[in-house]
């Protein structure tokens, strides 16, 4: 009888999902040809695009403006040493922003916390502290070569670029600690608390604490040469450098504070001792909640649910950036596949496309979903994938044996046929807006007999005839055979790992496919626990090779040279690159490691992602970031015009 | 058959056994006896797959003589990577051969009567089974693994060359594995039945060759919790008591856990899945009911006088439990093992469509994730429906033994 129950449920299960499917599919060509036929009859849908034709045609008023927060920022702007600029709108900034109601977006996880430097996967928290943190300065998002002022109205270097001297802006609040300041446990926390200098110096004493791990961990290569924060008083701070490297500044620039007066304390307000605060820090009773002094202020998490911020009153670039609405929403929805279904309930008001899904509901089918008040926007992304070989294994050491690998991925064919077409195919570790990126380096090509040779070259043959390449190493034969780790989940990469068996099965490599989550990959990464990997990598816009790169980085435990690449001319043009500051000597450093990489092929660079957005157009058209498109929630907003 | 015994002097007309009486009653049941032919189809389709679909030309001459790289690669690995295809093409090589003396000697003894009969079949079966087994071991241990040679694109070649081999090709050339990203998401076509996936593979191969998992799964799957539950339910039943007691409050906290989620939290700790694991899995959670079905039934047995007289003639305990009782107690394992099937192939569609399955196999739930992911009604409407058909047609079978089985509904 159970068995009978369990299967007929089974049974009543599966039917009902084909049901769902084939009630969703219908439903779209019901609406598609609903729209197309009341389009036909010349009746009007709505108004929606009329007014968004007025929303568009009038140019933005504060387009190209300078705009200062306060008089303290104005003053301190006309001192010629200072190094922060004034903040300019972008040219597409919207002219009519409603800034009411809420952002209803999306994430696929939880992060792992909410402390920005204990907890681990800075990937997903950063996103969250654009909306509730701020920092020294703030790097434009539409032109990342300047830094606006923010937390400090003036930044100033010395001469033999050592030493930097903040000045802070005044009467900056800490937001309020998102606890009950009525129970008494949390009476200690219910005064409030001014950004001091002192904030600073505790980030720089955690981020130097070897007992916190998480992401202060990956952090700690860019504050080797910090020798000390000076706190000259409360609005006034100096950082002392051991050695004058390119990227001190912005180190320094995206520095944040930190609360000293609740992460130095237990839940009862008890301080923590010296010997062991940093350990404490990676279990601190506060982790699953957020805190900081941005637009918006942390409210509450339910973990697999939901995260909400609310509008912060007090921020100081009120003035100017101010929050463009009363609260974000975001839902953590794990199954991607369904994020459009929710948009078109209106349950979000903006979300990303799956590659499958763009090729199938989007692409060249204007109304989107059947919705004339949808808007697509496709942005390409700033990181790029790739496959890391692990060159601490004999297999991978040969510069020849990985451009085989590299030659035997049809990475344009992948793009096309299986990605949508959404992206291009990259060569190098740079972002290819960015100067350091040498369009000039064509990608290999997808080449198999090229491959063979490669392979045939570097001593790989089949001796044996069963089909598969094999080499003797230290006196053993071995069999070109490896597992690549690849994003668990991801109907994309379950894709290309079949494809790309394939076509490696045609040389003579038997390669296994390990679909794994992303958090069980993080830890296989990062214990170098693997053959090869699919990764993604945002290089960020100020250069620095050392974290990836350098091989003194190969040897640290939680570092980011996975693969463990060791080379001489690379650590070279790393250290040369962290002393240059002539923007024309950099981009020429650049480019000669991009040749090296394309050379040595540490990894087989895939490509850089474009990703579509389809927004209700009751929303402005996003401003892009060029860091961050479509994770900075601060550029979005609202039309004003269509109420 | 010279060493049949000699007949008895007393030809007498011959009783019906419980199995012929069984048997009688299922045929007289039209709906359960042509699902059994039905589920006897799906096993055909199974098994002869690379007949109708495979890459590889049954015969292949490019004017240095003959060859069947058909044949040749059968039991390749590069060409056929999973264990099931291995198994299932040694049904198809082997077992067709075996299958053929077999039916050859099954029409000599049909007129023996029933005891000579059944021992010279028995016989036969256990050879025949003994030198499939034997096959199978040998084709596996010669490890016939070649570099793979791309027939389609072999012939397109010296066809352009001017030199166009002889060849003869199975009914459809394509091979279920074969990525092309160049026709990812085809519609149906001559060339693809039934389209291609986002990966550029035949749909209509895999869904033919996920037959094969899915069978497999459901059957191994079943096999291995029966046997377990069924010694479980023997042991508990025979003896009772305290040990009775101990397997039964086991057995209790098992039922306790909610399968589906037993399965899938499993599955998570399993990093490397292959199609064994799955199956594996399906048997921890589901050896609870053929445990209880087999208890039940030597309580009942147990104090029976067939089992007072075996005691009484010193049978030892496991002669009494495996050769007197369980004979008896098997009826119901074998129709909750029907249903078994179905519910496992069902559970095995769940874990692949929710991506916890053996991504190197084709198998139905992963055609219609893809479906899902994909939005496409082919794929989600073809390996539904395969779904749909296999798992009514095994309980419309179960139903059918489960009565025939009864003594109350006989007719």
């Amino acid at each position: 009888m159970k068995r009978l129950m369990q299967s007929g449920f089974a049974v009543g299960l599966l039917l009902l999902l084909v049901v769902i499917g084939v009630i969703n599919t219908a439903q779209l060509h019901n609406l598609e040809s609903r729209v197309g036929a009341i389009e036909k009859n010349g009746v009007a849908t709505k108004a929606g695009p009329a007014v968004k034709a007025t929303a568009t045609s009038t140019a933005s008023a504060l387009a190209g403006t300078t705009c200062y927060s306060s008089a303290e920022e104005e003053t301190a702007s006309q001192d010629a040493a200072n190094i922060l600029d004034p903040l300019v709108y972008p040219s597409n900034w919207p002219a009519e922003i409603a800034r009411a109601g809420t952002l209803k977006r999306q994430v696929a996880s939880d992060p792992p916390g909410l402390n920005l430097l204990a907890s681990n996967n800075a990937a997903d928290l950063s996103e969250f502290y654009r909306y509730i943190g701020s920092k020294v300065a703030l790097q434009s998002p539409w032109d990342p070569d300047h830094w606006y002022a923010d937390l400090a109205t003036k930044v100033t270097k010395s001469e033999d670029g050592l030493t930097y001297d903040i000045y802070l802006r005044s009467g900056v609040p800490w937001q309020a600690p998102a606890v009950d300041t009525k129970d008494p446990r949390y009476a200690w926390l219910a005064q409030p608390h001014e950004v001091v200098a002192d904030d600073f110096l505790f980030t720089l004493q955690i981020i130097q604490n070897p007992q916190v791990v998480g992401r202060a961990a990956n952090l700690r290569t860019y504050f080797e040469s910090w020798k000390a924060i000076e706190v000259v008083d409360d609005h006034h701070f100096r950082v002392h450098f051991t050695e004058n490297l390119y990227i001190n500044q912005s180190v320094l620039l995206d520095l944040h504070p930190t609360p000293r007066w609740l992460y130095l304390y237990d839940e009862d307000g008890q301080k923590f001792d010296d010997a062991t605060w940093g350990e404490k820090q990676n279990s601190h009773w506060y982790n699953q909640k957020g805190i900081g002094t941005g637009p918006f202020r942390f409210v509450s998490w339910e973990p697999g649910v939901k995260m909400t911020f609310e509008r912060n009153p007090s921020y100081h670039l009120n003035k100017c950036l101010p929050a463009n609405f009363d609260g974000i929403e975001i839902s953590m929805l794990k199954d991607q596949a369904a994020w459009l279904r929710y948009l078109a309930s209106g349950k979000l008001d903006y979300t990303q496309v799956q590659p499958a899904q763009f090729v199938a509901e989007i692409k060249d089918k204007k109304p989107y979903l059947g919705e004339e008040d949808l808007e697509l926007l496709v942005h390409q992304e700033a990181s790029y994938f790739y496959f890391g070989w692990n060159q601490a294994r004999p297999m991978f050491q040969d510069k020849r044996v990985r451009r085989a690998l590299t030659q035997a991925l049809d990475r344009q064919g992948l793009v096309d046929g299986v990605f949508g077409g959404l992206g291009t195919v990259t060569s190098g570790p740079f972002d290819q807006g960015n100067p350091c990126y040498d369009p000039s380096i064509a990608p290999w090509p997808y080449d198999l007999d090229a491959a063979a040779t490669l392979l045939d070259e570097a001593g790989w043959t089949d001796t044996d005839g069963n089909g598969i390449r094999d080499k003797v190493i230290d006196g053993k034969k071995v069999q070109f055979e490896f597992t690549l780790v690849t994003y668990g989940g991801s109907t994309e990469y379950e894709n290309l790992a079949s494809v790309y068996g394939q076509a490696l099965q045609r040389i003579g490599i038997k390669m296994t496919p390990q679909p794994l989550e992303w958090a069980a990959q993080l830890k296989k990464t990062a214990e170098r626990d693997f053959d090869a990997y699919s990764g993604a990598w945002v290089p960020g816009w100020e250069i620095d090779l050392f974290q990836l790169w350098h091989s003194s980085e190969a040897d640290k435990p939680q570092s980011s040279n996975y693969v463990s690449f060791r080379n001489p001319d690379g650590d070279r043009i790393a250290e040369a690159l962290r002393r240059e500051f002539d923007p024309a000597a950099r981009t020429a450093l650049c480019h000669e490691f991009h040749a090296l990489v394309h050379e040595e092929q540490p990894y087989t660079f895939f490509y850089q992602r474009k990703r579509p957005m389809l927004y209700w157009d009751r929303m402005n058209e996003p401003v892009i970031s060029k860091m961050n498109p479509h994770r900075d929630a601060r550029l979005m907003s609202f039309s004003s015009a269509q109420e | 058959m010279t060493d049949a015994p000699r007949p008895s002097p007393v030809p007498a007309p011959e009783d019906p056994t419980w199995s012929e009486i069984v048997w009688g009653q299922f045929r007289k049941r039209k709906v359960a006896y042509g699902s059994m032919w039905g589920v006897v189809g799906l096993f055909v389709v199974a098994v002869y797959a690379p007949l109708f679909i495979a890459e590889k030309p049954f015969l292949w001459n490019a004017g240095d003589g003959w060859s069947s790289p058909w044949l040749a690669t059968i039991f390749d690995r590069t060409v056929y990577p999973s264990g099931i295809d291995l198994f299932f093409n040694a049904l198809l090589v082997f077992g067709t051969l075996l299958a053929i003396p077999l039916a050859w000697m099954w029409r000599r003894t049909a007129p023996l009567p029933r005891r000579p009969r059944g021992l010279v079949r028995r016989r036969w079966l256990t050879g025949a089974l003994l030198a499939w087994f034997l096959s199978l071991a040998g084709a596996l241990a010669a490890d016939l693994q070649r570099g793979e040679v791309y027939y389609e694109e072999l012939e397109a070649r010296l066809e352009k060359d001017g030199t166009p081999p002889t060849a003869v090709w199975p009914m459809v050339r394509i091979s279920p594995r074969n990525t092309d990203v160049t026709a990812t998401m085809a519609p149906p076509s001559g060339k693809h039945w039934l389209g291609t996936d986002s990966a550029g593979r035949d749909v209509f191969a895999r869904l033919l060759y996920g037959t094969r998992v899915s069978l497999t799964v459901g059957i191994f799957a079943v096999a291995i919790y029966c046997t377990f539950g069924t010694v479980v339910g023997a042991v508990a039943g025979f003896f009772g008591g305290r040990v009775d007691a101990l397997l039964m409050r086991i057995v209790e906290v098992v039922i306790c856990i909610p399968s589906l989620f037993l399965v899938l939290a499993v599955a998570a700790f399993i990093p490397k899945r292959s199609i064994f694991h799955i199956m594996l899995i399906i048997a921890v959670v589901a050896w609870t009911g053929p445990a209880r079905l087999v208890r039940a039934e030597f309580l009942r047995l147990r104090e029976l006088d067939f089992v007072a007289s075996a005691r009484a003639a010193g049978f030892s305990k496991a002669q009494i439990i495996f050769e007197e009782i369980l004979p008896n107690a098997i009826g119901p394992v074998l129709v909750s093992a029907t249903f078994g099937v179905a519910s496992a192939i069902l559970v095995e569609s769940t874990m692949s469509f929710l991506g916890l399955g053996d991504a190197s196999v084709p198998s139905w739930g992963q055609i219609l994730a893809t479906g899902r992911a994909t939005s496409s009604w082919v794929l989600i409407l073809a390996p539904g429906f395969a779904i749909f058909v296999t798992v009514s047609l095994l309980n419309l079978l179960g139903e059918g033994a489960r009565d025939a089985l009864d003594p109350k509904l006989r007719s």
